[in-house]
């Protein structure tokens, strides 16, 4: 009797200390930007819902091109249209 | 919107129109087969090869050709020398002997290639190249195709000849026709656009690119050059130019000439 005692104190103040110690931790870390639990890719999805480019034409050619260096004067807009044309290398 | 899909001067070939009919659109791709037949160099009895065949003499062309040669020309002065026509015996010295699909055959020693002016000479209705010398008009004729066709077309249209450009007026909507450029689609009206490359029609050891300097396929730090301009041809000009120039010296010499460029 007395060992099942102890074995059921010893559960008893395992869970606690879990408990505790899991709940401590979220306190300490919510505000921590560099916390474990921050999903990595926040930053980014900000960057791009503040910034919003142009949809990628369609190079038609099936190869994958490094990012093009694009200067436009500023009566030149751009569209999110999908074009129906495009300039390539004949 | 009428469209129309071709294949015409080695590539394939678009055209659209806002409030134009269909007969309009296939007239203009006879046009364009009657022009390719007559300017081809892969053909001998095209008039551009029996220009090049015709040895130092006058020879009597077409008003087209007259005024293509014409704005040869031209660009061989607004490019500096880098725009030379006159790279014929180049292509041919680097494989480029006959239609790209047939492949290239073997390669000789790069000869020099001489000044467009020194070459070509004109008169009304006539042309001279110098024996030995060859012409090949490429991307300086769709360019032009484009303008011309563009300008007879209609008020609204698109003519877009193997990647070279012309968008007249605001297409469907009015702001502009959605042309993929780099990456991005770009609303362009009233505007040419042409894409210079290394890329493409390349094989082992050379492409279709001759730098004029050294009469050799170019060696660039660019791939790809795409250029708008106020027409198809120019922008084809500046698209050559900048690719030749490269990375660092093209922005410089765009800046000013063209609406806008992508370089890669």
């Amino acid at each position: 009797m007395e060992r099942a005692s102890l074995l059921r104190a010893g559960a008893a103040l395992f869970a606690a200390a879990a408990f505790v110690g899991a709940g401590s931790y979220v306190v300490a870390h919510p505000k921590n930007d560099t916390a474990p639990l921050q999903p990595p890719a926040e930053t980014q999805v900000a960057l791009r819902t503040s910034a919003p480019s142009a949809t990628p034409a369609p190079t038609r050619t099936g190869r994958a091109t490094a990012t093009p260096r694009i200067t436009t004067a500023p009566g030149v807009q751009a569209t999110q249209l999908p074009g129906i044309s495009y300039t390539h290398v004949s | 919107m009428e469209s129309l899909t071709f294949s015409a001067l080695g590539g394939e070939c678009e055209l659209y129109g806002v409030g134009i009919n269909a007969g309009a659109l296939e007239r203009a791709q006879t046009w364009i087969t009657r022009m390719h037949e007559r300017l081809t160099r892969f053909e001998p009895k095209s008039e551009l090869s029996r220009l090049n065949a015709s040895r130092g003499d006058w020879f009597a062309v077409s008003p087209e050709l007259e005024a293509l040669l014409r704005e040869s020309l031209r660009a061989f002065d607004l490019s500096d020398g880098l725009v030379n026509v006159a790279v014929l015996p180049a292509l041919l010295a680097a494989g480029y002997t006959r239609d790209f699909e047939a492949g290239p055959t073997a390669s000789t020693s790069a000869p020099r290639i001489r000044p467009l002016p020194e070459v070509l000479h004109l008169r009304p209705g006539e042309a001279r190249l110098t024996d030995g010398a060859g012409l090949d008009l490429g991307g300086i004729a769709k360019g032009w195709l484009a303008d011309r066709l563009a300008k007879d077309l209609g008020e609204n249209v698109l003519v877009n000849l193997c990647g070279d450009l012309y968008a007249r007026g605001g297409g469907s909507t009015g702001e502009g026709w959605p042309v993929g450029f780099g990456d991005k689609t770009l609303l362009l009206k009233d505007l040419g656009a042409a894409t210079s490359g290394t890329t493409k029609r390349a094989w082992a050891g050379g492409h279709h690119l001759i730098d004029p300097r050294t009469g050799l396929p170019a060696r660039t730090d660019l791939s790809e050059v795409s250029v708008l301009a106020a027409t198809a041809l120019d922008a084809e000009i500046y698209a050559k130019v900048a690719l030749l120039l490269g990375a660092s010296a093209a922005p410089k010499w765009l800046e000013g000439r063209s609406q806008g460029w992508s370089l890669t």
